[in-house]
């Protein structure tokens, strides 16, 4: 139920949002991220977005995550 | 020995144990399917809390739901997927009343409502928003667009539930040596309320609280942020999501929740029983659109099964297996308490974790 | 003119006669369907190898295909699992009452296609129509007969030390029926790799000694198959999470579902156990092919110890993983 996904908004029209997804598309409500723009990463939930992603600093968990993977075996 | 292991590992050299409580059912499922569960040294404990929306849901709100089909022709319930199964009355839920005719449709949103509502001006709709803060600006921004387009043909039963006064419900349930020594708080309900919530139950506590991401790597983190506070014996509120949330919340979203909702004075969760000011109601300019004052609803005492052990499990007293009822009449298959028919209850986790054997 | 199937069409008289004629016979007639009520048919082989099927999946067109793809594709498939070169077909079809013609003609005409690519001929088939139900669609009953590609060949079944190899990617199927028929949240582009798998595994059929089992990964997906193999050849199998194939866009969307991956119906994709020697072997063999250039070793066969399967995550955990319930995923094969 807390599940909310990053998602990449490609273009923003009012209130409303076209968000991808490794190619999904989905249509979001951003009333509540107004600074929200295209090329943002945000945070939705049940259709909702709810925060913008610091672009940098998820890069930089991806790639952690990345080595973490990677340095699983021992 | 795995990296994640040896570096828990070497906090246990500094401390003999570690009892921390998820919060959230959405971290205890992410802990279970990431693998980190196993990788946990025995030294840190961790508790699985109640903050499963569906899990603290007392089954006669679906019950009286279900009783307003049978006798309200035109009405449709909207619900999210995981409302569907759970068992009320004689074994009946919203899936077997859907097999049976009833009108109930599974959303993703409550903003489907907006479209199913204009495009269906003849019939009702009802929308039973459970949740937490999380969800709730949803619920709130369905009834500030179904305003503006003075769409009166649907309505909200609003059972949403606050996480706070949940976590002072559990603290208090417990006597101070069952309770946890560090607590890892839901990050997305942070990212709406902001992280000073928590401020309160920290310092009265005593205890961290670490608001979390939802990866493995995010709750691997936070349990070490946790720990290692734990051993310099400190306490605060910290934010291991730093990414994704802002100290302070979402300002837009609180002012929403505020113009559209107030406290109830007393909200009845499954397991924790009574707690003060702990769920959320229609405030009275949204009483058009409110589902309790339109449908005057009629409630049944919906018992749990006499073996249920949910609550004790809710509270974090019990675990899964204490129940004599987990894993033999009651399966994810064949739930008889909210706890396991959630994919994100502590008892559904425990069926995960072990693989579906006793 | 009719556009639609009328439940006179499926009385056997006239109109049934119509039908037939009209949409079933200038797609799928050869000199074996016989008139009469069975077919006669040349057998040279010592070993029949039979699978029969029943499909409903609704709706019956998709993206990716159709239900008359899926009735031929599903038991070739299942047919290979036995080692057996699919040779003749059997056919029922139950048409719901307003079952728009065009529909059943797109069809019947998948259904030809899928025949002469396969180098299957239809023996015998069978009608009926019945009253309508919700959305009109259709049902079909499939039965295939075949003889062993390699009389020789012996498929013991998965053995201790055994390498699991999945030939595609997950979860494309279950996707793409999923978003054709409930309204989801998102918009995917992910069609159905629904395919016969005859010209990737007939040549491994003919010669290998090394292959110990197979198996088609449909309904319960890839847990519900291993869960079957542990409970039917008593071993256990232990599978790795970032060797496990699947598109970046299928793992979002099943993300955004909720579904887990490894519960996913799938069509098209084989789950093979193979001897561990041959395994890299086996592997180059299928990625050769372009059904199979994906091919990926996901993880192997051990004793049964304690649970039937375990799963080592990207994080370097285990997490057992449960028989699915199979309650939530529609049907979609």
């Amino acid at each position: 139920m807390c599940l909310a996904t990053p998602t990449r908004i490609l273009n923003r029209e009012g209130d409303r949002a076209l968000v991808d997804k490794d190619g999904l598309r989905l249509e979001v409500d951003v009333s509540l991220l107004p600074e929200a723009k295209p090329g943002d990463f945000i945070v939705v939930h049940v259709g909702i977005g709810l925060s913008i992603l610091n672009p940098d600093e998820t890069r930089e968990v991806q790639a952690a995550q990345k080595i973490y993977w990677s340095m699983r075996d021992e | 020995m795995n990296k994640i292991t040896a570096a828990l590992e070497a906090l246990t050299q500094k401390r003999a144990s570690f009892k921390i409580m998820e919060f959230c059912g959405g971290h205890t499922h992410s802990l279970v399917n990431s693998g980190l569960m196993s990788l946990l040294p025995k030294a840190i404990r961790m508790i699985h809390g109640p903050g499963c929306p569906v899990c603290v849901l007392p089954a006669h709100h679906i019950q009286a739901v279900i009783d307003l089909l049978e006798k309200t022709s035109n009405l449709t319930v909207c619900v999210y997927g995981d409302l569907l199964r759970i068992p009320t009355l004689r074994g009946d839920s919203l899936l077997t009343a859907q097999s049976r005719g009833k009108s109930v449709k599974m959303v993703y949103s409550p903003l489907e409502v907006l479209r199913l509502a204009e495009a269906d001006p003849q019939k009702e709709f009802l929308f039973m928003a459970i949740g937490f803060e999380t969800s709730a600006p949803a619920t709130a921004t369905l009834l500030t667009n179904a305003k503006a387009r003075k769409l009166k043909n649907l309505s909200v039963l609003c059972l949403h539930v606050l996480t706070p006064p949940a976590i002072a419900g559990v603290m208090e349930a417990l006597d101070e040596e069952q309770r946890p020594h560090a607590l890892i708080a839901p990050g997305h309900v942070s990212i709406v309320t902001g992280l000073e919530v928590y401020r309160e139950f920290s310092e009265r506590y005593r205890i961290p609280i670490v608001a979390s991401g939802f990866e493995g790597s995010d709750i691997w983190e936070s349990i070490q942020i946790a720990c290692e506070c734990l051993i310099k014996k400190e306490y605060g509120v910290f934010n291991q999501y730093t990414r994704a949330l802002p100290a302070s919340g979402n300002l837009r979203a609180q002012k929403l929740l505020e113009e559209v909702f107030e406290v109830r004075p007393v909200f009845v969760w499954r397991g924790l029983g009574e707690v003060k000011n702990s769920a959320l109601t229609l405030r009275d300019t949204w009483a058009p659109w409110d589902a309790e004052r339109r449908f005057q609803l009629q409630y049944r005492d919906v018992p749990e099964h006499p073996g249920c052990r949910c609550g004790s499990i809710l509270r974090g007293q019990n675990s899964p297996p204490d129940c004599r009822l987990f894993m033999r009449a009651c399966t994810p298959r064949r739930p008889l308490g909210s706890c396991m028919v959630s994919s994100e209850g502590a008892c559904h986790a425990y069926f995960l974790l072990n693989g579906g054997i006793q | 003119m009719n556009t639609f199937i009328e439940r006179v069409d499926g009385t056997g008289g006239r109109s049934t006669h119509k039908l037939i004629e009209e949409i079933f016979h200038p797609l799928l007639k050869n000199e074996l369907l016989s008139p009469n009520d069975a077919a006669i048919a040349p057998w040279n082989s010592r070993t029949l190898i039979v699978t029969t099927d029943a499909h409903v999946v609704e709706p019956i067109i998709f993206p990716g295909g159709d239900i008359g793809k899926l009735a031929v594709t599903g038991v070739i498939n299942d047919l290979l699992t036995q080692g057996g070169r699919p040779l003749y077909i059997s056919l029922t079809f139950i048409l719901d009452e307003g079952l728009a013609l065009t529909h059943l003609k797109q069809v019947v005409q998948s259904i030809s296609s899928t025949l002469q690519q396969n180098s299957i001929r239809l023996l015998c088939a069978d009608t009926k129509v019945v009253p309508a139900r919700g959305q009109p669609g259709m049902m079909i009953s499939s039965t295939l007969f075949g003889e062993p590609f390699n009389q020789s060949l012996s498929l013991p079944g998965p053995k201790a030390g055994d390498k699991l190899i999945v030939t595609a990617p997950l979860g494309a199927h279950g996707l793409a029926l999923l978003s054709a028929r409930e309204n989801l949240p998102f918009e995917t582009s992910i069609v159905s790799d629904c395919q016969s798998l005859l010209p990737l595994l007939a040549p491994l059929l003919l010669e290998s000694r090394s292959l110990h089992c197979l198996r088609d990964i449909t309904r319960g997906g890839l847990a519900g198959i291993l869960h079957e193999w542990s409970q039917q050849y008593r071993v256990g199998f232990e599978i790795d999470e970032t060797q496990l194939p699947a598109r970046a866009e299928v793992r979002a969307g099943l993300d955004l579902l909720g579904i887990d991956l490894l519960e996913v119906a799938n069509e098209g994709v084989m789950l093979m156990a193979v001897e561990a020697n041959s395994a890299q072997e086996v592997l180059s063999q299928l990625r050769a092919s372009p059904l199979g250039s994906e091919a990926t070793v996901i993880g192997e066969t051990t004793l049964l110890n304690n649970a039937p399967l375990v799963m080592r995550t990207k994080m370097g955990g285990k997490r057992l993983v449960a028989w699915p319930e199979a309650l939530n995923l529609p049907r979609i094969c």
